[in-house]
């Protein structure tokens, strides 16, 4: 599962695993936030986690999500959650604006952080 | 012995000499179209996935150009913009050269730059996993096992192992999407509901959504996923073993059915697969 998450232990090890057919895989779930996850109160959670088809961290790679939600510079913090039959693997990003967005600059740069090693 | 059976028997014995020496008009010319169709038709089938998929990935790139990801998780060369672009441009120019080209070599060469070019768009950070890029990518593997076979069997041999084998693949592909989906969250209806009964914009879930209450809605979605389930185990299960027309038939329905009825940008992924299928219709001389 946690190829799904992009958190396998190494890029050519999980790049090898591309051929297995995985369309529709598992339940992927991801949350999008704007503060740090548990800064705020959940009442005030501005997004409610939503479904996905497969690999799950495509939401800020991919270019539908990564337009979404990092457009604008700012920082986001996703949280995705894949379950298959009683197993369970939550992770979550910080996606870091670098430097280079506090100019005018349409174009942003971002930097990948994973926050925590995956829970199962 | 009348002519068709002392060129097969020729073939039997040495396929590639006879192959170079058959006269025009032939039963061993007509093998030969047959054995170049069924490598065109699966060529044309990667061709049309990939270029269903282009204006999308035009749209996708000029995001990518703007909003760049520093992921230490992708080696630098599987997170550039201009890696993606050739090997997009890649797997198009190797599919539309080994439709025209009758040269064997350059067909094998073609074959591999398309699996590389694949294998790049399969692990790279802007595309990684694409369903679109891993059917192509099949597709692409059955291309250079086909084109490395050419010469070596006779036609119906090929043709049959062919046929064989793409329907092998297709099963393959359908059961791993099968087995990802057996577990609660899929047969209860809710991934599928969340992700396209809520808000897809598509004839199907927007007619169902002014017909239908919430709730209703819920279970419509519920049995749709139990459907696809089990379509997708069957199909995963049994298509290998049918006879060639009956799983090309079978095939072609059902990958068919899942673009038409789910999202009509699904034909990127089953269209190379639809092509795949379609060489189980190739007629043989041997039954």
């Amino acid at each position: 599962m946690k190829r799904f998450h992009l958190q396998s232990e190494s890029f050519i090890g999980w790049a090898c695993q591309f051929p297995v057919p995985s369309m529709y895989n598992f339940a992927n779930q991801y949350q999008v936030d704007s503060y740090p996850p548990g800064l705020i109160s959940p009442l005030l959670d501005e997004s409610e986690p939503r479904h996905l088809n497969h690999f799950p961290a495509r939401c800020f790679t991919f270019a539908d999500g990564r337009y979404e939600y990092l457009r604008l510079g700012k920082n986001q913090w996703f949280t995705l959650k894949s379950s298959y039959r009683g197993q369970e693997l939550t992770s979550k990003f910080h996606l870091k604006p670098t430097l280079e967005n506090s100019n005018e600059s349409t174009r942003k740069q971002y930097e990948v952080v994973r926050l925590t090693a995956p829970k199962e | 012995m009348n002519l068709r059976q002392k060129t097969i028997s020729t073939e039997t014995q040495n396929p590639e000499v006879s192959r170079d020496t058959k006269p025009l008009g032939s039963d061993v010319n007509r093998a030969d179209a047959r054995i170049l169709l069924a490598h065109r038709l699966v060529q044309a089938g990667i061709l049309i996935s990939i270029l269903w998929k282009l204006k999308f990935f035009l749209h996708a790139t000029a995001v990518y150009r703007s909003i760049e990801l520093i992921d230490p998780f992708f080696p630098s060369f599987w997170r550039s913009n201009s890696v993606l672009h050739i090997s997009f441009v890649g797997v198009v120019a190797a599919a539309i050269l080994n439709l025209i080209t009758t040269s064997s070599s350059i067909r094998k060469t073609c074959n591999l730059a398309s699996i590389t070019g694949l294998s790049i768009l399969c692990t790279h950070q802007a595309s990684y996993n694409d369903a679109t890029f891993v059917t192509a990518w099949w597709c692409a593997i059955w291309s250079w096992w086909f084109g490395s076979r050419m010469n070596r069997d006779t036609p119906d041999q090929l043709l049959s192992k062919a046929a064989f084998l793409s329907r092998l693949i297709i099963s393959m592909i359908l059961l791993g999407g099968a087995v990802g989906k057996w577990t609660n969250e899929y047969w209860s209806g809710e991934v599928l509901y969340d992700i396209y009964f809520v808000d897809r914009d598509y004839w199907v879930f927007n007619f169902l959504r002014d017909q239908f209450s919430t709730e209703e809605l819920k279970r419509i979605a519920m049995w749709h996923s139990r459907n696809v389930v089990m379509m997708e185990t069957a199909a995963g299960l049994f298509l290998w073993t049918l006879s060639d027309r009956m799983a090309a038939t079978a095939g072609i329905l059902f990958l068919t059915s899942i673009a038409v009825f789910s999202n009509l940008l699904l034909f990127s992924v089953v269209g190379c697969l639809i092509a795949l299928a379609l060489v189980g219709y190739i007629p043989r001389d041997e039954p």
